[in-house]
């Protein structure tokens, strides 16, 4: 257990916490695109999977002690739920039917991903800063 | 023009021996330079890690500063370790020089 360990594990929460507000405003930003780069159909909504950066249950106490944690992003998937279909004949993109395919992002649950990542970089802003006093209160015993 | 010093003065004086320190030393008279490593080596090898934590802040701020880093908040990690590390070098050196200038204003 290193002096800045507790600073490390904060580090990786706030990077993973900024990609997630950076994939959340990317939803938001195309809640009406019909159609993505690569011309197939509208677009996906995107989600960050966060796994934990230690040595795993396998690894002994000493071990998991002397390890860097904190968290890593495992990857950013695309949600499979279905598309939302709207009735909107002018559309350039509508179908046969007069339907528009649009993507599966829902602004309101949008927001509350951006609320979560909010707090949860905020926790982990408090979590460094008490480190950083206890640090700072463990000096001030030598004065 | 500094005196020689008796060696009997030394080595005299049981009350003032305050025992061997690495087995060989037979008193206070004994205590001659060790080589190198020890405390010396150590404060040398914090030192350069600490001038190299520094170096790290720096070099960050300016990548922060032009706009080349991508990641604010290993800018703001590199710099609040580098703090620490200096406050944490600069109580210990103040408490240093504060024993120090306890010895020295020893009354005898």
């Amino acid at each position: 257990m290193g002096l800045f360990d507790a600073f490390d594990a904060s580090g990786s929460g706030l990077s993973a916490e900024r990609l997630r507000m950076d994939v959340t405003a990317e939803n938001l930003a195309n809640a009406q695109s019909t159609r993505t780069a690569n011309g197939q159909g509208p677009y996906r909504r995107k989600e960050v999977v966060l796994e934990s950066a230690d040595s795993g249950a396998g690894a002994s106490f000493a071990d998991s002690l002397k390890a860097a944690r904190g968290v890593r992003v495992a990857g950013i998937v695309e949600d499979q739920t279905p598309m939302r279909r709207v009735y909107d004949p002018g559309h350039p993109d509508a179908d046969a039917q007069g339907y528009v395919t649009m993507p599966n992002v829902n602004t309101v649950s949008e927001m509350t991903d951006l609320i979560g990542a909010s707090r949860a970089y905020e926790a982990n802003v408090t979590a460094m800063q008490t480190a950083k006093s206890m640090f700072t209160r463990t000096l001030d015993l030598l004065k | 023009m500094t005196l020689p010093i008796d060696p009997s003065v030394l080595t005299s004086g049981a009350e003032w021996n305050v025992g061997s320190v690495d087995g060989s030393a037979t008193g206070a008279g004994a205590a001659a330079p060790t080589g190198g490593s020890g405390f010396g080596s150590m404060l040398t090898d914090q030192i350069s890690k600490l001038e190299g934590v520094q170096d790290d802040a720096a070099k960050a701020s300016q990548a922060l500063a032009t706009g080349q880093a991508s990641d604010p908040e290993a800018v703001v990690m590199a710099v609040e370790r580098a703090r620490l590390s200096m406050q944490l070098a600069s109580t210990l050196r103040n408490k240093a020089v504060e024993a120090f200038n306890d010895v020295f204003h020893t009354q005898v």
